[in-house]
C-alpha cells in the first residue's frame, strides 16, 4: 500500500525535481544523480512520515543535495584551476546544452517561435547563472510558488533573507533579460 | 511575450519550467522511472526492517509504557535497567541463602575463642542429653 503511494508521489514530483536540478547543474547526469540521491534519502529517512509531509521534505532534501553538489563542484573547480587543468564539468555538456541549438537574439529571422525559444533558453541560462542561494530562493518562490515562510523553512534561512535573495534574483534576471523587453 | 516587470520574470520562468517538464526526452524519462522504481524497492526493504523494529517497539510499549509509545532507544535503556534489577535481586537472594550463623560469626567482632567455647558447651550439652 505504502509502496503504491510512494510511487505515485515520486512520479508526481520527478519531472519538476529533475528540471530544478538541471537548472542548477546544466548537466543531465548530474541532475539525475541529484534526483536519485534525494529520492533515496526521502525513502530511507522519511518514508514513515505522513504523505502530506513528503512534499516539503523532498523539496528540502533536493535543495540540500543541490547545495552539496554546488560545494563539491566549487572545490573541484578550485583544485583543477589551481593545477592549471580545465574542469570537465565546466563544459556543461555542450551537446546537451540546448542554448546552442537556437540562433542568438541577433538572428535576422523574424520568427515568433524562435524568439520564444531564445527567450526560454535565455531565462534558463540566466537562472542557472544566479548565485546558489538566490537561485534556490527564486526557484522556490517563483517556480514552486512557496510563500516566504515556507521558503525560509525549507532553506533554513530567515524570512528577511528570503525577501532579499528573491529581490536580488529578480533584479539580476531582469537586467540579464533586458533584451526581451 | 515581452517581460515588463519582475512578475513577468517569475511568470515566464514558471511557464518555461512547466513546458520543460512536459517535453522531457524519452531517455531522461526512462532514467527517472528507473530511479523511482529503485527508490520504491528500497522502501520495500526498509518496510521489512521497520516491521521488525515495530515488534520490538510494541513489546517495549506493553512492558514499560502501556499509555504511550516507547522509542527503541528508551526501550533498550529500560531493558538494561530491568536486567540490572534482576541481577541485584538474584544476587541478594543468593547472599540471603548463606547460613545466618556463619554470616554473623564472620561479620561480628567477637573473639573467636569465645565462639569456639560456645560450640564446646553446645556439644557437651548434647552429649549429656544423649547420655
Amino acid at each position: 500500500m505504502m509502496q503504491q503511494e510512494l510511487n505515485d508521489f515520486l512520479q508526481s514530483i520527478e519531472r519538476r525535481a529533475y528540471c530544478i536540478a538541471y537548472s542548477a547543474t546544466r548537466n543531465r547526469d548530474e541532475a539525475l544523480d541529484i534526483v536519485q540521491e534525494s529520492m533515496f534519502k526521502l525513502v530511507e529517512k522519511y518514508s514513515r512520515q505522513t504523505i502530506d509531509e513528503w512534499g516539503p521534505l523532498f523539496t528540502r532534501i533536493l535543495q540540500s543535495k543541490i547545495r552539496d553538489w554546488y560545494r563539491r563542484n566549487k572545490v573541484r573547480a578550485g583544485i583543477f584551476s589551481w593545477l592549471g587543468w580545465r574542469n570537465k564539468s565546466d563544459d556543461i555538456e555542450k551537446g546537451d546544452n540546448e542554448l546552442e541549438q537556437y540562433p542568438t537574439h541577433n538572428s535576422q529571422i523574424p520568427s515568433q517561435q524562435l524568439e520564444t525559444a531564445e527567450m526560454r533558453q535565455g531565462i534558463e541560462l540566466a537562472i542557472s547563472e544566479l548565485p546558489l542561494r538566490q537561485q534556490q530562493v527564486f526557484v522556490l518562490r517563483n517556480i514552486e510558488q512557496f510563500n516566504v515562510a515556507e521558503t525560509a523553512h525549507t532553506l533554513g534561512i530567515s524570512e528577511g533573507s528570503v525577501k532579499t535573495h528573491n529581490a536580488r534574483a529578480l533584479q539580476k534576471l531582469q537586467t540579464k533579460l533586458q533584451r526581451f523587453r | 511575450m515581452i517581460m515588463r516587470d519582475e512578475n513577468d520574470v517569475g511568470k515566464k520562468s514558471r511557464e518555461i519550467f512547466q513546458r520543460k517538464e512536459d517535453s522531457l526526452d524519452q531517455e531522461t524519462l526512462k532514467r527517472l522511472e528507473s530511479i523511482r522504481h529503485q527508490a520504491v524497492s528500497l522502501a520495500d526493504k526498509k518496510q521489512y526492517s521497520w516491521i521488525a523494529n515495530l515488534h520490538l517497539e510494541r513489546m517495549g510499549e506493553i512492558l514499560f509504557n502501556p499509555q504511550g509509545s516507547v522509542r527503541t532507544g528508551s526501550m533498550l535503556t529500560a531493558i538494561t535497567a530491568m536486567l540490572l534489577l534482576v541481577i541485584i535481586i538474584v544476587n541478594y537472594q543468593f547472599t540471603s541463602m548463606l547460613p545466618v550463623d556463619d554470616l554473623m560469626i564472620l561479620t561480628s567482632g567477637e573473639d573467636l575463642e569465645l565462639i569456639e567455647d560456645l560450640d564446646f558447651y553446645d556439644w557437651l550439652l548434647e552429649v549429656d542429653n544423649n547420655g
